[in-house]
């Protein structure tokens, strides 16, 4: 027997109950409460297969579908979040239905033919790809956009690249998309992560706003950092000498244990000179030489996230050419955006985080420091690149840091909400920043020079890549 | 609440229905979600349609009849099969789109069918006609949605029906909806049996509520159980498993459909597999209350791409089906009888129409796999225009109704009440019947009815449950009244005390106010494909 906990909601009370419930499905659970304790919860499920997505709600946090999320001892089980409570474990889907209504969610077109359609394969095998949505609603439940936000959530953004991708559908969707907020979403991933269906939300988002751009429907600070890349290849504009223009090609480790290519990124390049100095002065340390490419430019993250398909293209093929046939064991990133992007969208096998690369060629005896610490995981890294626990094991390993372990959660600074989006940035950027200050930490610690630049803004904090505290203890 | 026409379910047929009616007030009633909480969204294999000029409706209706007993009525028969293409193309205009082979419709074998025409999308092919339906009905703000309600009572006075009661599931409240037409659209009765491929919220409450108020029911006897479901659990094992190549094993390792059906093997038909499993397993001879089912012997890719969701399906459960074999057993599935109907989709109930599932006749003794979708569409269209003209000549009548006030301050569980009722519904009146058995489970239907005034509701749940188990025991009775009734085996019906298919049973069982007739089924096979 497994002891859980439920929140209950009736009336406007809202409590807490607690039952010891056999193995088995959360779904499976309620009903032996209902049955054995006469708790008459309010719950929805109908087919009890993870196909009809009547039964998401939170499990210690996290939007789960009960007939599929197993019993685990002491988990608190709470309504689906960020929707009204009807009763109990019941929540208001009113507000997403009413969305369905306003992005027009049905097929748009003239004329219907009264006999079958020719139809690709290829455009049916696309479009099924977007309807496996079992409309769950959990991909909205946690979405930091939605929360802060007129956006209205993932599967809204899905239905609509839907109907985009169906050759019979007359509808201008990517407008309709534009103004319901397409570019209030930061490609945080979270959706993807929590989806059943296991639907690439981001890349329908990114797919619609590649079609908007084509219409001219952009954010015109987007446009800016496009003039930026078109003029220095690079994100940001140039205000001094680049580190690029610094650095020398080459920094060889005593005992080399490994060889590794070292991809900048634009702000490590333009704005975070020293978080490149720390870089390769720890990556030395480890028996790491590093070679740096004098030719690199921007990943094309900043064009990929804000739907410049075109201009990342170019990006991508002279990084390629860049980065080909190297004498090297790894291409080394110290950003997760370029290395989500390196990994993902270029798919490079061989590009390694900057964390991973230390955790395999081992961790070396760290001088003490006295510092109480909490790490950010940035979306890009932790979704995007499945890392999580390299990060982790770096700062535990550091004598006398005290180090206080953080939730995961956005930070508000990618896929271009930080420069097309300053408001709702900002907002979620303090909220996340106020989160981490109650850990009562001195230094927030990350892997990307986003997140870095966001939340320094955001709190009072000290925020510093890994490299850069590294560098303070080897 | 009163509106024009009143639809009660939000399945598949349900939904279709709505769309025929959009110019009216509609309101569409569902316990739990629309279009989440009914069998449709779970459909994973296909729709039947005739789109190959090789084909035709004459094959389509000849395998149905066949498939079916010979005791369809031909008639619905002739509609299902001559309206399923034209439905089909009707849910692409709704937005859904079908999968295709170089731009065609593309079309999969089924069982008991003479040519390949069932029409799907992947394996999630229910899950596509919902999405599209609910897509459409978007565009329509005259259909009103009501989630969460359960009808429980129909309003009928003289013959007459003029909407239904529900019971709001979040509050406990009854309120009544008073309509001009009403659509039942309530499915079957899966959750009859404690194994089931169905969703929770099947508990024959449309056979039941309209049964009470002097509806005709026909072939209730004829419960189709799909021989493999996860074991223990119901949920369905695809029937494309074995079609790739999957093997039946008993506990002794013996392939033991050799002594079923040597030539087909495990590609017999459903109700011969089914049985051969039950058997096999009541007999001793199964593992845990089921028999393996092995895939093992074929290639990775072959399980991860074509047989996908089962893949995933048995890897949540910790079972990895490229190495270890399934355990399954037999599952309720689909209940071919219920609501007599005519083509209209009138039942004897003026102002009543019946649509999907929740009616009977079309399918006869055994429904063919990819017959069901098509007949929600085919039958949820035309129920819809009926009840949109019935609506249209008729006034709303409003008058109080009693609602029998319940006891609840008794002493008995209704959850172990309704265990033991699926309980002796699984071990009597399942996949092999006789007349002991069938007796024996009406004593104790009967026994438990008597105990309805004496459980104790605590909350609304409980009062959900207590009127499912109402509805339950009446679908219960009526199962085991027709299938004593009728003397023969045929079709998803087996009684081993009459094993033999008789011709002088091919006819229908009707069942209205507890009294039984028996139509002998006239027309001639022959004379009647002379027509197409
Ligand atoms: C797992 C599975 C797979 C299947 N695969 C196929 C297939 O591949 N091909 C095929 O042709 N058939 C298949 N079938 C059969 C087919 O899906 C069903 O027969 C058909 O979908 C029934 O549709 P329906 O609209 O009549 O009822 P359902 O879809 O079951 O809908 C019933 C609706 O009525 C509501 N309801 C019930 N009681 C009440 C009440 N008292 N008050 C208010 N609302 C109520 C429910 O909430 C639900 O919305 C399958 C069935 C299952 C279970
Ligand atoms: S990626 Fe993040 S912000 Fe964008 S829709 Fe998903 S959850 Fe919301
Ligand atoms: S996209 Fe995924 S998470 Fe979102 S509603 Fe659909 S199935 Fe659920
Ligand atoms: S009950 Fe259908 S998805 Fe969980």
């Amino acid at each position: 027997m497994k002891k859980i906990y439920i929140k209950r909601y009736n009336n406007g009370k809202s409590w807490i109950e607690s039952y010891n419930v056999p193995e088995g499905t959360i779904l499976e659970a309620l009903e032996y409460i209902n049955k054995n304790y006469n708790a008459n919860i309010a719950f929805r499920a109908g087919c009890r297969n993870g196909q009809c997505g009547s039964c998401a709600l939170t499990v210690d946090g996290e939007a789960k579908l009960a007939c599929i999320e197993k019993v685990k001892e002491g988990i608190l089980i709470e309504p689906l979040k960020g929707f009204r409570v009807i009763k109990d474990l019941i929540v208001d889907r009113e507000s997403y239905n009413k969305k369905l209504l306003n992005i027009r969610n049905y097929l748009i077109r003239k004329h219907y033919p009264d006999t079958l359609e020719k139809i690709n394969d290829k455009v049916v095998e696309n479009v099924k790809e977007l309807k496996k949505c079992i409309e769950c609603l959990s991909c909205l439940s946690q979405c930091p956009a939605r929360e802060n936000s007129e956006y209205p959530g993932a599967t809204l953004m899905r239905a609509l690249a839907r109907f985009a991708k169906d050759v019979r559908d007359e509808e201008d969707r990517e407008k309709i998309a534009f103004f319901e907020n397409l570019y209030n979403c930061t490609t945080c991933h979270k959706c993807v992560e929590v989806c059943p269906m296991e639907i690439d939300l981001v890349k329908a988002i990114e797919y619609l706003r590649s079609l908007s751009t084509k219409k001219s429907l952009y954010l015109n600070k987007h446009i800016e950092v496009k003039n930026n890349i078109l003029k220095y290849n690079r994100s940001v504009s140039k205000i001094e000498k680049s580190f690029l223009d610094e650095v020398k090609e080459y920094y060889k480790a005593k005992n080399e244990k490994l060889r590794v290519a070292f991809f900048t990124g634009c702000l490590v390049d333009y704005r975070l000179k020293d978080v490149g100095y720390d870089t390769i002065k720890v990556l030395n340390a480890h028996g790491i030489s590093v070679y740096i490419p004098k030719n690199q430019v921007c990943c094309s993250s900043p064009m990929l996230r804000t739907g410049f398909r075109d201009v990342a293209e170019k990006l991508i093929e002279r990084n390629k050419e860049v980065f080909k046939n190297l004498d090297v064991d790894y291409i080394v990133t110290v950003c997760a955006g370029c290395g989500n992007t390196l990994k993902n969208d270029y798919k490079l096998k061989n590009v390694r985080d900057i964390t991973e690369v230390l955790n395999e060629v081992g961790l070396i005896n760290y001088k003490p420091i006295n510092l109480k610490v909490t790490y950010h995981d940035p979306c890009h890294l932790l979704r995007g690149q499945k890392i999580k626990e390299e990060p982790r094991k770096i700062l535990k390993s550091i004598p006398n840091l005290e180090f206080i372990d953080s939730k995961p959660k956005c930070c508000g600074a990618g896929g271009g909400v930080r420069s097309g989006k300053k408001e709702l940035s900002k907002i979620i950027g303090k909220k996340r920043a106020k989160e981490l200050e109650s850990l009562g930490v001195d230094v927030i610690v990350t892997v990307c020079p986003f997140c870095e630049y966001h939340l320094k803004e955001n709190s009072n904090l000290e925020v510093l890549n890994i490299v850069s505290l590294l560098r303070k203890v080897i | 609440m009163i509106t024009d026409v009143l639809i009660i379910g939000g399945g598949g047929a349900g939904l279709r229905a709505a769309i025929e009616c959009k110019n009216l007030n509609v309101i569409i009633a569902v316990k739990g979600l629309l279009g989440k909480s009914g069998c449709t969204i779970m459909a994973e294999g296909g729709y039947n349609a005739v789109f190959n000029p090789k084909d035709s409706f004459k094959k389509h209706f000849y395998d149905t009849i066949k498939g079916g007993g010979f005791i369809n009525n031909p008639k619905l028969v002739e509609i299902l099969v001559r309206n399923a293409p034209k439905e089909l193309i009707n849910l692409e205009k709704y937005g859904a789109i079908f999968d295709r082979k170089n731009g065609f419709i593309a079309q999969r074998p089924f069982g008991g069918q003479s040519f390949n025409r069932t029409c799907y999308s992947g394996d999630r092919t229910g899950h596509e006609i919902i999405s599209s339906l609910l897509e459409y009905l978007n565009k329509f703000d005259r259909v009103k949605i009501l989630e969460d309600v359960m009808a429980i009572k129909l309003i009928v006075k003289n013959g007459k029906c003029y909407g239904a009661i529900f019971l709001d599931l979040n509050n406990g409240n009854l309120f009544p909806i008073y309509a001009k037409s009403t659509i039942l659209a309530t499915g079957g009765a899966g959750q009859l049996y404690p194994i089931t491929s169905n969703p929770i919220q099947k508990t024959g409450d449309g056979f039941a509520i309209a049964y009470n108020e002097g509806a005709e029911l026909i072939d209730m006897e004829m419960v189709q159980f799909h021989p493999t479901g996860i074991a223990g659990k119901g949920i369905l094992v695809t029937e494309a498993v074995r079609g790739e190549g999957g093997r039946l094993y008993n506990r002794y390792g013996e392939r033991f459909m050799e002594r079923y059906d040597k030539e087909r093997m495990e590609l017999s038909t459903r109700d011969i597999v089914a049985r051969a499993i039950y058997k096999e397993i009541i007999e001793g001879r199964g593992i845990n209350g089921g028999v393996y089912l092995d895939i093992s012997h074929l290639p990775k890719e072959i399980i991860e791409k074509r047989l996908e969701t089962t893949f995933k399906q048995f890897l949540r459960l910790g079972i990895d089906i490229r190495k270890e074999p399934m355990l399954v057993s037999p599952t309720a599935h689909h209940f071919m009888g219920g609501l007599k109907i005519d083509e209209y989709c009138r039942t004897n109930i003026e102002g009543l129409f019946a649509c999907g599932e929740v009616a009977g006749g079309i399918h006869g003794a055994n429904r063919l796999g990819g017959n069901a979708l098509a007949d929600t569409q085919v039958f949820g269209a035309i129920a819809g225009k009926s009840a949109k003209i019935y609506a249209e000549n008729n006034e709303l009548e409003i008058f109080d109704v009693k609602i029998k006030d319940i006891n609840r301050d008794g002493e008995l569980n209704i959850y172990n009440l309704l265990d033991k009722l699926k309980n002796i519904m699984w071990e009597n009146v399942s996949i092999i019947r006789n007349k002991e058995k069938l007796n024996y489970a009406l004593k104790e239907i009967k026994k438990i009815e008597s105990l309805l005034d004496d459980v104790k509701i605590f909350g609304v749940v409980d009062l959900q449950k207590y009127y499912e188990l109402k509805n339950l025991l009446t679908t219960a009775k009526l199962v085991c009244k027709s299938a004593l009734y009728r003397e023969e085996s045929r079709g998803a019906h087996y009684r081993e005390d009459f094993p033999e298919t008789k011709d002088e049973w091919r006819g229908n069982i009707v069942i209205k106010d507890d009294k039984i007739t028996f139509k002998k089924v006239e027309y001639d096979i022959e004379e009647y494909l002379k027509k197409f």
